[in-house]
C-alpha cells in the first residue's frame, strides 16, 4: 500500500498530536501499512515534535514494528525448542520452498513475509505456524501446503480488504 | 541533612543525593562506567554496586538515593567478584586482546609480538590507548582473563563525517553520548536502536551526522569512555602532556576552554566543565597549526616577496608610517586581545590618524548581557538569528538555568537547526519579520500580509501571554526592529570584544574608510576587505595570507599563543593564556605594535587612548524586488571566521558543515534558473557583482539566495538581485 501523508496525519490527530501517544500512533500506522515507511516516521517526528532518532529508536526496539516493507500476509514459523524437536525445521524448509524466500524476507509480489520466532508460548500445539494471526497447530507439511494455497488463492479473489477490516 | 555510613565513615548528605555522589565527594572510590556528572543516572553497567546493610542483594549506587541511617559498604570480596563479572561481560563485546595479554608491558615498550592478535582486537591501534576508562578499570579491578566468547560486531567504521569518527565496534553501550546529546545539548541526534544483543548506538536510519543535523559540538566525543567516538584531528597526535585553561576568542561568548598541548603543539581544545560549540572544540588546533599560516615577516621587494627579519620589517613600517602619518587608515579585526586593541588605539592617536575602523558589526545600544537577569516565566523571541550555529552555549544556558522551562519562538524566513527544536517557528515572507513582530504584539486586529498563518500568530500570542518577553536578534541580520516597551531587546553580535570597541569608539565604518580618498597607506590588522582602488602602501598584520596585494606582512600569533584578555558578550573580562610559544617568528599583536610605537618614539604604556565617536554608516533602504532584480539576496553575519578568514576556507570540516564560500539557492528557484549544485553563479545587484559557487538547499525561501558576509565581498547587504549562471 502506498504511503499517503494525509492518512498518517489523520492517525496523529486521532491521538490529539500528543507526544505520549507515540506508541499508539506507530501501532496504527503499522496496522495500516504493515510496516513503518520512513516518510511516515519523519512525519510523526515532525508533528509530535519528537526527534527523529527517538521515533526510530522506538520503532526499531519493538518487534511489533517493521522498518522494512512487509507482505500482505505474515507467516511466522516457530522455531522454539518444543517446535524444533517436533519438526519445525522441516516445516520451515517447506514454507521456504513454497514461498521462495528465506526468513525475514518478503516475496517479490509483496504478498508474503516469512518470519521465525522463538516460542509462541503454546508449545503443546508444536510445531506451530501462524499466518496472519491464525494459529495452525500440530502442523505437517501437507497441512501447511493447504494453508498457504488458501492464502495464495485469496489474493486472486481480492477479498483481503474486507477480511482485514473485520480484524 | 541525612546521616549515613559509608565504609565505616560517618557522612552527612543532602536529601536527593545519590550514594555515589556522596562517596565521590568524600574521596571514596567506587568504580563507574556509565555514570557521568551532570547526566541523569542510567544504571546500566552495574560496576558501581554497593552493599547496604539489611538488603539482601547489592544495588547500583549511582541510582541509589541516600537515606537516613544507611550503612553502606563499597568494597567487599563479594562486590569485587560481581564487579569483575560485570566488566568481563562488558568486555566480551569489546575488543580486549591487549587488555588481558600477558605480554602487554613488553608490547608497549618494544612491540615485541604485535602480531599476536588482530589489530582490531587490541588497544595498540586505538586512538584512546592510554586514556581509556576501560583500561583503567581492567587495571583497578584486576581482570586477567575473560571467560566468555568474544563477539565482535564487525561494523564499518563511520568515517564520512567531519571532525569526528565513530567505531561502534568499541562501543560498550554506556549511553553517555546518548544522554549528553539529548539531555544537555537537546539535539537528539543519537539514541539506542534495536534491542538485545543487536542494540546499537547511532543515528536514525544510520544517516550521517551531517545529514541528520548534528551540531558537531563534540560533547558526545568528550564523554565517551572508550575509543568509539574520536576526534579526527588529534587522533594520532599522541596524548596531551598538559593543558592550559584559557578562553576561546572565536566568538562573542568567549567560552572557557582547555587547550591540550603536547610539546609545542596544540593537540585539541576541550570544554572546561561547560558546553562549547564546534568552533571551540574542533576549530582551534587545526587553525593554530594550519599549513597556510605565515610565520615570518615578508616584504615585497620589486615583484617578489622576501622573507625578512623583524628589524627590517620594523624599519619599513616606521618609514612608511612616518611618511604618511595621518594619511594612514587602520582597519582592525575585533578578534584581537584587549591589550592589542588598546595599543592599536594608542598608535592611531600618535599618528593622529582619524581613520580607525573595525570589521565588527556594531550597534550602539549594545549592553552587557546579564544572564542572571532572566527570571520567572520567560519567553524568548529570536529573530533572524541561528542561535544553534552561532550561540549554542548561550542558548543552552538560557534553557537550563531556569526553574520554569522558557518558551522559544523563532521568526525567520530561513530554516536552520534552531527551528526544529523551538516551540514555535513563524516563517514569514522575506523582509516581513518586523511585521510578524507587530502582529504578535498588536492589541487590535491587524491585516496579516506576512504569509504566517493567523492560527500560528494566535499560538504565538498565547505563548507571549503574561510572561517576561525578551527579543534576541543579531543586529547585522535584521534592522529597524520596533517592539513595545515591555519587551526587552537584546542584540547579539557574533564578534568578541564588541563591547570594548563600542566603548572606545571608531571613526568610521569599514566601507567609509575604504572610500576615503585621502588615505595613502592601509594598515590592516587581521582583516582583508575588498579594495576599490590602489594604495601606496599596504601593511598586513595577520596569521594567514590575505586576499589583497600587500607590501609587508607581519606574522602574528593566534590567541592560543599569547597572553591577554578579551571581553565577552556578558561584559566579562576573560583571560587568554599562552598555551604554546608563538610558532616560527610570529609574535603577539601587542608586541608588534609596541615595537613599532617604540621606534616611532611613542610610549604605549602610560597613556590612555582617547575615545572616539562611533559612527555607524547609514542603513541602506529596503528595496523591493522588481523585474530587473527579481531575487532576494539575504546577507547574514558570518560568525564562523577568524580575523576575517572564513573557517570554511581554512578547514575542510567547516567547509562541509557550513560551506560559507557558497551561495545558498532555493531548490525550486535553482531549477527555474537552471543552476546546478556546485556551479558558479553570478549575483548582480545595483551596486554589486559577486561570483560564487552555488549550493542548493531548501533552507532558504523561494526566490532568494543567501550568503554569509565576508570582507572580500565589499559592501553588500540584503537587497534585490539578479542571478545568472556562469558558463
Ligand atoms: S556532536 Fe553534539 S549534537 Fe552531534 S551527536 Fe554529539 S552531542 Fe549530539
Ligand atoms: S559511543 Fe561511547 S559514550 Fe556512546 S554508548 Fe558507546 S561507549 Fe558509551
Ligand atoms: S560559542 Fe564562541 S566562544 Fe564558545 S566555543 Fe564556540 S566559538 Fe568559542
Ligand atoms: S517452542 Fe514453539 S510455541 Fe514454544
Ligand atoms: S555507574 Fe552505576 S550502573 Fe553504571
Amino acid at each position: 500500500m502506498k504511503f499517503i501523508p494525509k492518512e498518517v496525519i489523520k492517525i496523529i490527530n486521532k491521538y490529539h498530536v500528543k507526544k505520549s501517544k507515540l506508541l499508539a500512533v506507530l501501532t496504527d500506522i503499522q496496522a495500516k501499512y504493515n510496516w513503518l515507511p520512513p516518510d511516515a516516521i519523519k512525519l510523526v517526528s515532525e508533528k509530535l515534535c519528537v526527534p527523529l532518532i527517538d521515533v526510530y529508536g522506538v520503532a526499531s526496539f519493538y518487534h511489533a514494528f517493521s522498518l522494512t516493507p512487509r507482505g500482505k500476509h505474515i507467516v511466522t514459523v516457530c522455531s522454539g525448542t518444543a517446535c524444533h524437536v517436533r519438526g519445525a525445521p522441516i516445516i520451515l524448509d517447506r514454507v521456504q520452498d513454497q514461498l521462495g524466500i528465506s526468513p525475514g524476507c518478503t516475496t517479490k509480489d509483496d504478498q508474503f513475509t516469512l518470519e521465525t520466532v522463538n516460542c509462541l508460548g503454546a508449545c503443546a500445539l508444536a510445531p506451530i505456524v501462524v499466518v496472519d494471526g491464525h494459529y495452525h497447530g500440530q502442523s505437517t507439511t501437507q497441512k501447511i501446503d493447504l494453508v498457504l494455497t488458501k492464502y495464495k488463492k485469496k489474493k486472486k479473489r481480492k477479498p483481503t480488504k474486507k477480511s482485514r477490516k473485520k480484524k | 541533612m541525612i546521616k549515613l555510613e559509608i565504609d565505616k565513615k560517618e557522612i552527612m548528605a543532602k536529601k536527593g543525593e545519590t550514594v555515589l555522589e556522596v562517596a565521590q565527594r568524600h574521596g571514596i572510590y567506587i568504580p563507574t562506567l556509565c555514570y557521568q556528572k551532570d547526566l541523569v543516572p542510567y544504571g546500566g553497567c552495574r560496576l558501581c554496586i554497593v552493599e547496604v546493610k539489611g538488603w539482601s542483594i547489592p544495588v547500583a549506587s549511582c541510582t541509589l538515593p541516600v537515606e537516613d541511617g544507611m550503612v553502606v559498604k563499597t568494597d567487599t570480596p563479594r562486590l569485587k567478584k560481581l564487579r569483575r563479572f560485570s566488566l568481563q561481560l562488558i568486555l566480551s563485546e569489546h575488543p580486549h586482546a591487549c587488555l588481558i595479554c600477558d605480554k602487554e608491558e613488553e608490547c608497549a615498550k618494544y612491540q615485541e609480538c604485535i602480531e599476536k592478535s588482530a589489530v582490531t582486537f587490541g588497544c595498540k591501534f586505538c586512538a584512546r590507548n592510554g586514556d581509556c576508562e576501560l583500561q583503567e578499570l581492567v587495571e583497578k579491578l584486576g581482570i586477567k582473563e575473560i571467560p566468555f566468547e568474544f563477539s565482535y560486531r564487525n561494523l564499518e567504521i563511520e568515517k564520512f563525517d567531519p571532525f569526528f569518527e565513530r567505531d561502534y565496534n568499541l562501543c560498550i553501550l554506556c549511553g553517555r553520548c546518548v544522554r549528553m546529546c539529548q539531555e544537555v545539548r537537546g539535539a537528539g541526534i543519537l539514541d539506542f536502536q534495536h534491542r538485545g544483543p543487536e542494540t546499537l548506538v547511532g543515528t536514525a536510519y544510520n544517516l550521517s551526522h551531517l545529514e541528520i543535523g548534528c551540531q558537531f559540538c563534540g560533547a558526545c566525543v568528550d564523554v565517551c569512555p572508550t575509543g568509539a567516538l574520536r576526534d579526527r584531528y588529534s587522533k594520532w597526535l599522541g596524548l596531551p602532556e598538559r593543558y592550559v585553561k584559557t578562553t576561546c576568542a572565536l566568538c562573542n561568548i568567549g567560552c572557557s576552554i582547555k587547550i591540550n598541548v603536547r610539546a609545542n603543539t596544540v593537540v585539541s581544545s576541550t570544554p572546561d566543565n561547560n558546553q562549547i560549540c564546534v568552533r571551540g572544540r574542533f576549530g582551534i588546533a587545526p587553525l593554530v597549526h594550519h599549513p597556510k599560516r605565515i610565520i615570518s615577516p615578508m616584504l615585497r621587494k620589486g615583484e617578489r616577496l622576501v622573507e625578512v627579519e623583524w628589524e627590517e620589517a620594523f624599519d619599513f613600517v616606521c618609514t612608511k608610517l612616518n611618511e604618511y602619518r595621518a594619511k594612514t587608515g587602520i582597519l582592525f579585526s575585533p578578534q584581537l586581545t584587549i591589550e592589542a586593541i588598546n595599543s592599536v588605539y594608542g598608535l592611531a592617536d600618535h599618528l593622529q590618524c582619524e581613520k580607525l575602523a573595525t570589521t565588527s558589526a556594531l550597534e550602539t545600544n549594545l549592553k552587557p548581557l546579564d544572564l542572571k537577569g532572566f527570571r520567572g516565566d520567560l519567553v524568548f523571541v529570536i529573530v533572524n538569528t541561528d542561535m544553534i550555529s552561532d550561540f549554542s552555549p548561550l542558548l543552552l544556558k538560557l534553557r537550563s538555568q531556569q526553574k520554569i522551562k522558557p518558551a522559544f519562538i523563532v521568526i525567520d524566513a530561513v530554516d536552520s537547526k534552531l527551528t526544529q527544536i523551538v516551540d514555535l517557528w513563524l516563517r514569514p515572507e522575506l523582509g516581513k519579520e518586523v511585521d510578524v513582530l507587530k502582529l504578535l504584539f498588536a492589541q487590535k486586529k491587524m491585516k496579516n500580509t506576512t504569509a504566517v498563518s493567523t492560527q500560528d500568530i494566535k499560538l504565538g500570542k498565547d505563548l507571549l501571554k503574561k510572561k517576561n518577553i525578551y527579543l534576541l536578534y543579531n543586529p547585522y541580520n535584521i534592522k529597524n526592529i520596533t517592539v513595545p516597551k515591555y519587551v526587552k531587546k537584546i542584540p547579539l553580535t557574533a564578534k568578541i570584544n564588541a563591547l570594548k570597541i563600542i566603548d572606545m569608539g571608531v571613526d568610521s565604518s569599514t566601507m567609509d574608510l575604504l572610500q576615503d580618498k585621502n588615505i595613502d597607506c592601509l594598515y590592516l590588522l587581521g582583516t582583508a576587505p575588498k579594495l576599490n582602488r590602489k594604495y601606496k602602501t599596504i601593511i598586513v598584520q595577520d596569521c594567514f595570507p590575505p586576499q589583497v596585494r600587500f607590501d609587508l606582512f607581519l606574522p602574528t600569533a593566534t590567541f592560543a599563543e599569547v597572553n591577554g584578555s578579551v571581553v565577552n558578550i556578558e561584559g566579562k573580562i576573560k583571560r587568554i593564556r599562552k598555551a604554546i610559544e608563538p610558532l616560527g617568528k610570529s609574535k603577539s599583536d601587542d608586541w608588534i605594535i609596541a615595537q613599532i610605537s617604540k621606534r616611532l618614539n611613542h610610549n604605549t604604556k602610560n597613556r590612555k587612548p582617547k575615545k572616539r565617536k562611533t559612527i555607524i554608516s547609514a542603513i541602506a533602504k529596503n528595496r523591493k524586488v522588481g523585474e530587473k532584480y527579481p531575487i532576494h539576496l539575504i546577507v547574514r553575519e558570518n560568525s564562523y571566521s577568524f580575523r576575517g578568514h572564513r573557517l570554511s576556507d581554512l578547514m575542510k570540516g567547516f567547509e562541509r558543515l557550513r560551506g560559507d564560500g557558497y551561495v545558498r539557492v532555493n531548490k525550486r528557484t535553482a531549477k527555474k534558473l537552471r543552476v546546478k549544485d556546485g556551479a558558479e553563479i553570478k549575483i548582480i545587484g545595483r551596486t554589486l557583482n559577486l561570483v560564487m559557487p552555488a549550493r542548493i538547499t531548501e533552507d532558504v525561501p523561494e526566490n532568494s539566495v543567501l550568503v554569509y558576509y565576508h570582507p572580500s565581498m565589499g559592501a553588500v547587504n540584503s537587497q534585490p538581485v539578479r542571478v545568472e549562471c556562469v558558463h
